[in-house]
């Protein structure tokens, strides 16, 4: 039994919570099981419709029936796993320990104000993970070696844009130019050009949309499976212009 | 003794990818190990399946990607990490680069030279097999990884619960606290 | 390799008198900075760099180097680099460019490093005007880290990022054009990207970030190495 405002309480906490998740990244049935699953440690039903910006929420108390409903918007965050395995966790513990609504608000305000990954980190790993990757597709220690820089100077570009605050499309569409126009310096020293063209752009496939698109479409969430693909596909588009904007540079040493 | 080396060497920068490439998504720094082996194992299995077993590009990539998808599920468990996030970033060091490549590139050519109907058709040829081949081993990658997820639905769903001892020593102190 | 060394000697016979003139300019915007870092002198220590790059970009790949192959690419990566100076001298309110009291020793050894490159060249027995100038390519890299080691309180990773693929690109010149100049552009280079690196996480030490800096000082030291042993590896190659 719950009154009016304990209820309205929950639905509000369930809204940032789901709200959080589905702006970071997880895909749709990991959404709805774990918003779900927090109702449940609070004795409510919950049911939740997802569309790409918003969700509707709908919460009721099975014993008197009374039923609120309300429209969130989902955050357009950076995608953290980290947050996506910490909040599911958190999840499991408020429906095994049966918390009180309180704890877990002060848990899920911890847990979201930990500390993020450093940039300076993330461009260095990208590079390395760029440069192995030239190497998997069969590039000399030259092809390798400019896609390392390449995707340094491609890398950074994208986040010195992105804390510009410009649309993400042009960052892509730039960052994408600039890392292979880098890589089209290997032209100069007879190494594997094309691997290092080829590869030089890959740090900026959009991998975790596209997969978590596949997931949502095979588990039945397709028309939110399809807009995340869509929205992958159109990173993909700009990432082939940018990449179209070198090749037609250098396209005649390519032949 | 040469396909050894080949194989470790293939291992060893797909887990530099693997990790790589995941760290652009925040995971937790607990999870690094797991996805270097995991996307060492699968790429270096898809290796040997293209060039040892002569399977095609899409095949050895859906074995790889079951591969990577079963053995998330047991890692997963021991690291207490949902299984997308060990095996997304696995699964990216896979991801066909050359064939995508040349379909942007197939795509240029064929613009560039659409009077010439010999070179045109050409072009066009070549953009559709690579297309054709991009998206088909990218949908085989992203199906083979889930399918362990439909087959241990209980177990990949309870992946960040807490093991059952544990549970049972929180109850324990929450009935002490309640006398 | 013989048109390379063909252009070169094209450019530097006729354009001697700009690059005199560019290493003296280059001098007293770097004094005035250096005394009085005034809007004024910023500012024109900004139009300097733009101006030398668009210079590099125009007057000596899209010119002088047109019989190379690959000159459009290259030209045209100096001149983003240009727009960006240019971009930061307009721009009003641009804050950075102070001087930086801790490399007071280092930095200008490495702002005078191009001028290096005239006396190995003819060390090695080169005659003029088929020798390496300051107002190349890579002299102008080096001179651009100098500066923002000198200079730069917050450093544009962007910037000493595509620097720092100059100096990739220097190690294969090394063997390419057989062209040990090069040596003094990737030492340089690595020097002084590492110290402003070294700096950037000291200031950033206590942000709440994931992994600990010192995880990341210690990648940033070993790709410094990994350098290292490539130039070691290509000039053993030699």
């Amino acid at each position: 039994m719950k009154t009016e405002e304990q209820l309205q309480e929950t639905l509000d906490f369930i809204g940032e919570y789901a709200g959080q998740l589905l702006g970071s990244g997880v895909h749709t049935s990991r959404v709805v099981r774990n918003t779900k699953r927090i109702g449940r440690s609070q004795d409510i039903n919950v049911h939740i419709t997802t569309f790409q910006r918003t969700a509707i929420l709908t919460v009721s108390d099975p014993e008197t029936h009374r039923t609120l409903t309300e429209v969130i918007d989902i955050p357009q965050l950076p995608i953290s796993f980290e947050l996506n395995s910490n909040l599911s966790a958190l999840s499991w513990r408020a429906a095994d320990r049966h918390m009180p609504l309180c704890d877990i608000r002060e848990e899920y305000r911890r847990l979201v104000s930990r500390p993020k990954i450093n940039p300076l980190f993330v461009m260095l790993m990208a590079s390395l993970a760029n440069a192995s990757f030239c190497r998997l597709f069969g590039g000399d220690l030259c092809a390798v070696c400019i896609v390392f820089s390449s995707t340094l100077v491609g890398f950074s570009l994208k986040q010195e844009l992105q804390k510009m605050g410009l649309n993400h499309f042009i960052v892509f569409i730039l960052s994408a130019f600039m890392a292979s126009l880098c890589a089209s310096s290997a032209l100069v020293f007879n190494a594997d050009a094309e691997v290092a063209l080829a590869t030089s752009v890959l740090f900026l496939i959009p991998g975790v949309p596209l997969i978590n698109g596949v997931i949502d479409i095979v588990e039945g969430h397709i028309l939110l499976g399809l807009s995340r693909i869509i929205n992958a596909l159109l990173l993909v588009v700009c990432l082939a212009i940018g990449l179209s904007a070198t090749l037609l540079l250098v396209k005649n040493s390519l032949l | 003794m040469n396909i050894v080396y080949e194989l470790i060497a293939d291992g060893f920068f797909a887990a530099i990818a693997g990790m790589g490439f995941g760290a652009i998504s925040d995971p937790p720094l607990k999870a690094f190990p797991g996805i270097g082996i995991l996307a060492a194992l699968g790429h270096a299995l898809r290796y040997a399946l293209m060039d040892y077993a002569g399977i095609d590009i899409a095949s050895a990539s859906f074995c790889a990607a079951l591969l990577i998808g079963f053995m998330s599920l047991l890692l997963g468990e021991r690291l207490r990490c949902p299984m997308t996030v060990l095996y997304i970033p696995a699964l990216l060091p896979m991801i066909p680069g050359m064939y995508a490549y040349r379909t942007v590139f197939s795509m240029i050519m064929f613009m560039q030279n659409i009077g010439d109907a010999a070179l045109s058709s050409e072009y066009m040829a070549a953009l559709l097999l690579n297309a054709v081949v991009t998206v088909t081993v990218i949908f085989a990658l992203a199906v083979g990884a889930t399918i362990p997820i439909f087959l241990f639905k209980e177990k990949a769903y309870s992946m960040t619960r807490e093991k059952p001892r544990n549970r049972k020593r929180h109850d324990g102190n929450v009935l002490a606290d309640n006398k | 390799m013989e048109t390379f060394w063909q252009t070169i000697s094209e450019y530097n016979s006729h354009t001697w008198p700009v690059q005199a003139a560019a290493a003296v300019m280059a001098a007293a915007a770097v004094t005035a900075l250096r005394r009085r870092p005034t809007a004024a002198t910023r500012r024109c220590m900004r139009l300097l760099l733009a101006a030398m790059c668009i210079w590099t970009a125009v007057a000596y790949y899209f010119i002088y180097c047109s019989p190379r192959a690959y000159n459009t690419a290259l030209g045209i990566f100096w001149l983003i680099m240009g727009g960006i100076w240019l971009f930061g001298a307009v721009r009003k309110g641009g804050s950075g460019l102070t001087p930086v009291r801790k490399h007071r020793v280092i930095a200008p050894i490495i702002m005078a490093a191009p001028l290096a490159y005239p006396l190995i060249s003819l060390a090695r027995g080169m005659t003029f005007p088929q020798i390496v100038t300051p107002l190349m390519p890579c002299g102008l890299a080096v001179f651009t880290v100098g500066v923002m080691l000198a200079f730069a309180p917050r450093p544009n990773i962007f910037i000493l990022m595509m620097m720092f693929h100059w100096a990739m690109i220097g190690i294969f010149k090394i063997r390419h054009f057989s062209m040990p100049e090069e040596i003094v552009t990737v030492a340089a280079i690595v020097t002084g990207i590492f110290l402003i690196l070294r700096d950037y996480i000291a200031v950033r030490y206590n942000a709440r970030l994931k992994p600990r800096p010192r995880v990341i000082a210690g990648i940033a030291s070993a790709i410094c190495i990994l350098v290292i042993i490539l130039l070691v590896y290509v000039l053993a190659g030699c």
